[in-house]
């Protein structure tokens, strides 16, 4: 029986507070999507690019952030496209997305990609 | 300044007169278009062989006396900007121009075969764009399913049947 | 269906060669993204949530399975084992990488198929009504002129930069248009004159989007001849003058809307009496050489075989006679029925299909349907030619797939985009909603009940899942980072063509199918008969009725 995410995300990021800590602070990340095959790129703090959300390198303000979105634009285009910054909240377990859209990004689809009698083993990267 | 004429590389022998400046000694003079409304008989009788841009959204009926134009540049502000295209197509076909037909403004090399379709015979790349990568553009396509200005028969015309 | 020829397959290989080098060059940094992203768009190559997102062409729809082999194939060796069907006939894969498209489009290329301007600012798939050539209330078969408005758009330089992208549909059934020509940049009808000549009707104007019109007739009647060149017209008018300041303000709809038919009427006629000449006449050689390519099948002479077929669905198999009952449709060969593979399994997200299942469904083309299959703008696969008397052994293959289910024109067989889980432009997921959907109304006695009715669901407001035309249109909304759904009701996309009406405040996804089965409770209580459809009693009664069922009794989720 198929059943469905129907959490709101917003709801879920502000759950990873825990009683007697600090309330989430906001950050800034910067992501962009891998020229070669398109996934979500999030720069690291050295400024080199992951896969992983997690590793993001964060920024205290947007401003701080927009030098590194444009030296990305301008200077790394054959590494990575598109790249603009986005606000996450650093909370107790870390980092979190702030929107659903951004949730997608760093989590994946929400729905099965794969038929499971399809005979095809490979599971997405 | 090095540019496309006939699919190959050459000087550009046109030289640009400001709208208030007296016209250069250069014998091909490229003026605005405001300036060839306001003084079209003046620069037709000076003896030069005049250019004039083509703003994107005039139209061909808009440049008064073109047949008597040695050149005339469409500018395409955005290389997504298509309506050069027509311009270009309408000059050829119906106004019957016989000059030399540049595209100038945001050309690149991708866009270069189209334009040729549609009867542009001399390209001005955008600035820092390699005019010896530009130049294989054209032989990219071999074959153009519709009329083209060389060729006004649709493929359907040329095939064999 | 249409073969190269030597002309089209260098044409095509040609392409292939020259994405190659667009792809090389942008790899190395000699374009940048910015120049690079019109031509990738022109060869369908989108940039999506989390991945590269291949649109593939199919021409009307028609497919062979050498074809549907190859479309598995590269699911399998460049993507994630499966392919997606999309609203306009095409397939999507959802997972390329940027280096491995132009292989693709080589393979592609060897089964004459393409990627070319399935996206971008040019004139798009032509799509067809997807019984053509089958239909008993055909007129003629439209795809020889599907065939042939492909051709005079495939790499059109005049038009190969609009100021927005331009979709056309073609029916040759204008009684009962399957196409939904009314809400197409340009939709044609072929149709006969008093003098029993053939000729086109041509509309403009139609589209949904922010912006959802319905065309208008620019000209009843074009000869054969002139037709190319009166789309050629259409579009030097849309080219030179709609706005291209604004993308939501670039489509023709808006400039037809801004200066009203009959002014474009006339605009479109002067460029024509200026332009056409006598090379552009599309010659009746032409034309007869491209129908050649659509010659009937090699029918066998049956005889009239409904009885059999009201016999299936009637039958003690309940399962098979559902099916046959919902999902074949007449043919107007004696003997023969259309078959409607339903890929709206409950689970699966609608218009997906593994490469086993595309594998199979090529096999099965081959065996029952002379080796054709057509891609319905519902998101669906025709088999277009099959014998009744082989449908029992044609369900029972199918439902050893998974693909046997009968809902087709049913309350489960909705179309949806892929919505926020792919989509870099939609505001809200589309698939999880449609998967609660086909999971709550799967009884199937309930969905004959309920009868034929469409519901249609768009992640956002750019409306690729239609929702503007479905009996029950769905909206994602964003509000506040949460998302919303807005339900619309009575839309329609044939000869009735008419855009739903939002029916009440946006509700939360939790919401949403409690609220559509509610709608369609209201249905069964206040329809006249069993044979008022869905459609008709919304428009009977009008909304209110609909809104006070939903909204009555519960705060509203403003």
């Amino acid at each position: 029986m198929y059943s469905i995410n129907i959490i709101s995300f917003r709801h879920e990021a502000l759950a990873t507070i825990l009683p007697g800590m600090s309330k989430p602070v906001t950050q800034y990340i910067v992501t962009a999507n891998f020229t070669d095959d398109g996934a979500v790129a999030y720069r690291r703090a050295d400024g080199s690019w992951t896969r992983v959300f997690a590793e993001s390198g964060t920024f205290a303000t947007l401003d701080d952030a927009k030098p590194a979105v444009s030296h990305a634009d301008s200077k790394e285009q054959r590494l990575v496209c598109d790249p603009y910054a986005i606000d996450v909240e650093l909370g107790a377990q870390g980092l979190a997305p702030l929107t659903a859209r951004e949730r997608i990004r760093a989590y994946g689809p929400t729905i099965p990609m794969r038929r499971p009698d399809s005979g095809m083993n490979k599971t997405p990267a | 300044m090095q540019i496309i004429v006939n699919r190959s590389i050459c000087e550009d022998v046109y030289a640009v007169a400001a709208d208030d400046e007296a016209l250069p000694a250069a014998e091909h003079v490229l003026v605005s278009f405001t300036r060839y409304l306001a003084e079209k008989d003046t620069l037709l009788a000076s003896g030069k062989k005049l250019g004039v841009r083509l703003p994107s959204d005039k139209l061909p009926k808009d440049l008064p006396d073109l047949g008597k134009l040695a050149m005339i540049a469409v500018e395409f502000p955005k290389f997504t900007d298509g309506r050069g295209n027509s311009i270009g197509r309408m000059l050829r076909e119906r106004e019957k121009f016989t000059g030399e037909l540049r595209a100038v403004g945001h050309v690149l090399r991708d866009q270069l075969l189209y334009m040729e379709r549609c009867g542009f015979n001399a390209f001005v790349l955008a600035p820092g764009k390699s005019i010896t990568i530009a130049i294989e553009a054209f032989a990219e396509l071999p074959v153009a399913y519709q009329a083209t200005v060389k060729d006004p028969r649709p493929l359907y015309r040329r095939r064999t049947i | 269906m249409y073969k190269y020829d030597e002309y089209d397959r260098q044409i095509i290989e040609g392409r292939a060669k020259q994405f190659q080098g667009q792809v090389q060059r942008r790899l190395s940094g000699e374009i940048t993204e910015n120049e690079f992203k019109p031509l990738r768009l022109q060869n369908g190559l989108y940039m999506q949530l989390h991945a590269y997102m291949l649109r593939i062409a199919v021409p009307y729809g028609l497919l062979s399975s050498k074809q549907i082999r190859k479309v598995a194939h590269i699911s399998r060796t460049y993507d994630r084992g499966y392919a997606h069907l999309t609203t306009r006939q095409n397939f999507q894969y959802n997972w390329p990488k940027l280096s491995d498209v132009p292989k693709i489009l080589q393979e592609l290329a060897t089964v004459e198929m393409h990627a070319v301007q399935t996206s971008g600012n040019c004139v798009r798939n032509v799509t067809a009504d997807h019984f053509a050539g089958i239909a008993r209330d055909e007129i003629e078969d439209p795809r020889p002129w599907a065939e042939i408005m492909r051709q005079w758009s495939t790499f059109n330089a005049e038009f190969a930069a609009l100021p927005r992208k331009f979709k056309i549909a073609i029916t040759g059934a204008p009684a009962n248009d399957r196409a939904a020509i009314r809400f197409h940049d340009i939709g044609v009808e072929v149709v006969k004159n008093e003098s029993g000549q053939t000729g086109l009707r041509v509309w403009v104007g139609g589209g949904l989007g922010r912006t959802p019109m319905i065309a208008k007739v620019i000209r009843d009647f074009v000869p054969q001849g002139e037709f190319l060149g009166y789309l050629d017209s259409i579009l030097r008018v849309y080219n030179l003058f709609c706005r291209r300041d604004n993308k939501y303000k670039a489509r023709i709809k808006i400039l037809v809307d801004a200066v009203g038919i009959d002014e474009f009427r006339r605009l479109v006629d002067e460029d024509f009496k200026a332009s056409f000449h006598d090379e552009l006449v599309l010659p009746e050689a032409e034309i007869a050489r491209v129908k050649n390519h659509f010659t009937p099948k090699p029918y066998e002479t049956l005889p009239e075989a409904e009885n059999q077929r009201t016999a299936f669905s009637l039958g003690q198999d309940r399962a098979f006679g559902n099916w046959v009952r919902n999902n074949t449709v007449t043919h107007k060969v004696p003997g023969y029925v259309a078959a409607v593979i339903s890929v709206k399994t409950p689970g699966v997200p609608p218009g997906d299909l593994s490469d086993t299942q595309l594998d199979a469904i090529a096999s099965l083309a081959d065996k029952y349907s002379f080796g054709e299959a057509v891609a319905t703008h519902t998101q669906n696969l025709v088999l277009p030619d099959v014998k009744i008397s082989e449908l029992p052994a044609l369900y029972a293959d199918l439902a050893r797939l998974d693909l046997g289910f009968s809902n087709f024109g049913k309350v489960t067989d909705l179309i949806t985009c892929p919505g926020l889980d792919y989509c870099a432009l939609a505001n809200a997921r589309s698939i999880p909603l449609s998967l609660e959907i086909s999971e709550r109304f799967e009884r199937i006695d309930y969905l004959n009940d309920l009868g034929d009715i469409s519901i249609k669901i768009s992640g956002c407001i750019n409306a690729c899942g239609h929702h503007h035309v479905g009996n029950i249109g769905i909206l994602g909304i964003d509000k506040k980072g949460v998302e919303h759904y807005q339900l619309q009701l009575g839309g329609s996309p044939g000869n009735d063509a008419s855009v739903g009406k939002v029916l009440g405040p946006a509700l939360p996804q939790a919401d949403v199918v409690n609220a559509i089965e509610k709608l369609l409770n209201h249905y069964l209580f206040t329809r006249e008969s069993a044979e008022e459809t869905f459609l008709e009693a919304v428009r009977r009664t009008g909304l209110e009725p609909f809104k006070q069922a939903v909204y009555s009794g519960k705060v509203a989720a403003e």
